[in-house]
């Protein structure tokens, strides 16, 4: 008996290709989900900090004090609205009607323009740090613009001293749709391969009609293929909708090569299913393997792959740690072919990772495989 | 009421007889809990910096020296000679380019214009390592006396309920609220696809039992587990994290009870639509990363499109999570309490109604 055949395996992958075809349903899902997620949150993910409700109080009412709170008003980064006293501001830091309070002390002007010290009292909601980190760093710089507001003195004169000039590469517009739309797509295609996979071992087992697989000739490899291949090609699938979704409604551009993004996702998708299936092959209880489907595949896909949370700034242990799953490197290869188009040859560290990974799980799956049988 | 009691011990059974399942369904959530608010930081570190301090630049070399003080950034290896390259190619995460001759002489002639030049492919390390450096550029400026003037404006600033300002005071009562929504979505929802597929539920709809009864007896021994596991990763976030828990207990537990209300009308209703557990758990992906994104748990909602944060608003998890981290972080008092408890029970009785309508009890 030879020891693969394309025939057996082609019998199975038939086998399960019919399966899916018969669950109109779950296709449905499988090629929809991936689409309505792109196009629902795909224009939805706003990493600019802007319009954030700045509550404030102006005890001084002077021109002055005006001024400071219009460079706080025409910052974008800050809705205000006034209160009738700083006591309130609090109350509604609490409440979360504000996330920051502004108040500007009695004599602010007569301080300012007198050479003592101008007070104004800041209240920051630090319960949410996503915004509030970004008006930190940000108050020094409103700090100088107020001042130099206040003495009516155009920037560009003092600033002639030393000044930035900040040039953004790939991504000049800071656009967030052209970041979280490949991000996101690599997001949703990983769960989707994930939740696919996750119940076709145990799903047979369940059934009993894994007894009868096994009494075919098919071999553990042929068995293993032909349940991942229908998949992949599922996903793919999948994958391309999305990257039409991707260019055509969100007008992300495409600087890379498509046999680049092409490889990577093949290698993305593999990985996704083969972690599907170890959890398949590793339980016979359907129950479990969703658990465990959730458990790995929701929230550390979500955030451990860099989609929200730059891996580099995590601690070196969580950075090794994420590296185990596929999306942390497929994520930096699909926003690379998206905006910047590097070649294979300068991403090769990230290929032979996404592939090593594929492989080793892959491996992993006909091992598991092979033991549970026996 | 006996009843009840039956189902109660049929579901607690399930769950209990299968040691592997009670792992997944109990220890899990506190593994996930201390794993990913440990990994998260909103604070930058280790960005590659490429400058080119050549030329015996001094004010370059402050700049330099004191962007890799700040512990924010990291020089990137080899890119001495190219650092426009070097960004380009992505060796390094940004580099700051002097005007031609350097920037002390620039200075000095009266005018330099440094060029900072960033890697936006990911526009959030893009934004905070441009407000980094422009903090950096002006301390170096300021001691070397060539600043803006001073100004006389103090701000006296105040970080209100998290001090040090650390993502995980953030992100623990976020996943808290997360994980709760998740435990009680996949335990009922599968817990009624799974009869389904097996057929057992026939079994169930021709005893003498009416359809509140299997829904009330699906739905609340799952209440109790997703309990007990948003106790135990409250306790694990707080021991591990060292969080305060500021508010009061009782809000705390009837917030999760009227969480529960749209929590469990959702894992119905999704119930409903599917008919084997694949399709539940492909429902279960969809329902939950929506409901994740559209949260503020992870990603802020206040700039999102109108008709996106009016679907936020109605997003029960969305009420629970800020709920759950104002209870632990601030102290709220009842009002808050009642306003989102309002909008959260009036969901879920909307759901519940076109749950339960949809409820077969016949073949």
């Amino acid at each position: 008996m030879k020891i693969f055949s394309m025939r057996r395996m082609g019998a199975i992958f038939s086998k399960e290709f019919k399966h899916i075809f018969r669950d109109p349903f779950t296709l449905l899902m499988a090629l929809m989900l991936p689409l309505a997620i792109v196009l629902i949150l795909g224009n939805s993910i706003e990493f600019n900090v802007k319009s954030i409700n700045m509550a404030y109080h102006d005890a001084d009412r002077t021109e002055s004090s005006r001024r400071l709170l219009e460079t706080f008003g025409s910052s974008n980064y800050f809705r205000p609205f006034a209160i009738d006293n700083p006591e309130e501001g609090f109350a509604k830091i609490v409440d979360e009607r504000a996330r920051v309070m502004v108040s500007v002390a009695p004599d602010f002007e007569k301080d300012v323009l007198g050479g003592g010290t101008g007070h104004v009292q800041i209240l920051l909601d630090g319960a949410d740090n996503s915004s509030v980190m970004a008006v930190v760093n940000y108050l020094h710089t409103i700090n100088q613009k107020a001042y130099l507001k206040i003495l009516d003195i155009p920037h560009s004169a003092v600033a002639q001293n030393m000044s930035f000039k900040t040039r953004y590469l790939f991504n000049p517009e800071l656009n967030s749709r052209w970041f979280s739309v490949p991000g996101l797509s690599a997001v949703i295609i990983a769960l989707v391969a994930i939740m696919l996979t996750t119940l076709t071992i145990c799903r047979e087992w369940e059934r009993g009609s894994m007894e009868m697989l096994l009494s075919t000739p098919a071999t553990s490899l042929e068995i293993i293929l032909g349940k991942v291949l229908p998949y992949a090609i599922l996903s793919f699938v999948g994958f391309i909708l999305v990257f039409i979704v991707a260019r055509v409604i969100f007008g992300v551009p495409f600087a890379g090569h498509y046999v680049t993004l092409v490889l990577g996702t093949l290698l993305f998708i593999l990985g996704y299913l083969a972690i599907g299936l170890f959890i398949s092959i590793s339980t016979h209880k359907q129950e479990v393997a969703i658990q465990f489907a959730c458990i790995i595949g929701l929230l550390p896909t979500v955030v451990l792959s860099g989609f929200v949370f730059p891996v580099e700034y995590m601690n070196r242990g969580y950075q090794m740690f994420s590296s185990l799953f596929p999306a942390r490197f497929y994520m930096d290869i699909t926003r690379d072919q998206f905006l910047k188009g590097s070649s294979i040859i300068d991403l090769w560290v990230l290929f032979a990772l996404l592939g090593l990974q594929a492989f080793v799980l892959m491996v992993a799956c006909l091992g598991r495989f092979k033991r549970t049988l026996e | 009421m006996n009843k009840l009691w039956g189902f109660f011990k049929k579901e607690i059974i399930g769950l209990l007889r299968d040691p592997v399942l009670l792992v997944a369904v109990m220890v899990m959530p506190a593994v996930q809990l201390v794993v990913l608010s440990g990994a998260i930081t909103l604070e930058a570190k280790n960005l590659r910096l490429a400058v080119d301090t050549g030329a015996h630049d001094v004010m370059m070399e402050k700049i330099y020296n004191h962007a890799i003080g700040s512990g924010w950034f990291v020089r990137a290896p080899n890119t001495d000679k190219d650092v426009v390259a070097a960004v380009q190619s992505g060796k390094a995460d940004v580099a700051i380019v002097a005007p031609d001759g350097g920037l002390t002489r620039a200075v000095m002639r009266g005018g330099g214009e440094i060029q900072i030049l960033i890697d936006s492919m990911n526009i959030l390390k893009a934004q905070s390592i441009e407000a980094y450096l422009q903090g950096v550029v002006v301390r170096a400026a300021n001691e070397m006396g060539y600043a803006l003037p001073a100004t006389p404006i103090a701000f006296d600033m105040r970080i209100l309920f998290n001090p040090q300002l650390d993502t995980k005071w953030f992100m623990v009562p976020s996943l808290i609220a997360i994980l709760v929504f998740i435990a009680l979505l996949v335990l009922i929802t599968i817990s009624i696809a799974k009869e389904k597929e097996t057929g057992t539920i026939e079994t169930l709809i021709s005893c003498p039992v009416s359809k509140y009864d299997i829904i009330l007896g699906k739905v609340v021994p799952y209440i109790l587990v997703s309990f007990l596991i948003m106790l135990s990763i409250l306790i694990i976030g707080l021991i591990v994290f060292g969080l305060p828990f500021v508010g009061s207990g009782l809000m705390f537990v009837l917030g999760f009870l009227v969480f529960c209300i749209p929590g469990t009308a959702i894992a119905v209703l999704l119930a409903n639509f599917t008919k084997n557990q694949q399709q539940a758990l492909l429902g279960i992906v969809i329902v939950a990363f929506l409901a994740l994104m559209l949260s503020g748990a992870l990603i802020p909602t206040e700039n999102m499109p109108a008709v996106l944060q009016y679907i936020s608003y109605i997003n029960p998890l969305s009420h629970y999570s800020y709920m759950v981290r104002s209870i632990i972080l601030k102290g709220p008092d009842w009002s808050y309490f009642a306003q989102h408890s309002l909008v959260m029970i009036l969901v879920g009785i909307v759901i519940w109604v076109v749950a339960i309508k949809k409820f077969k009890t016949t073949l």
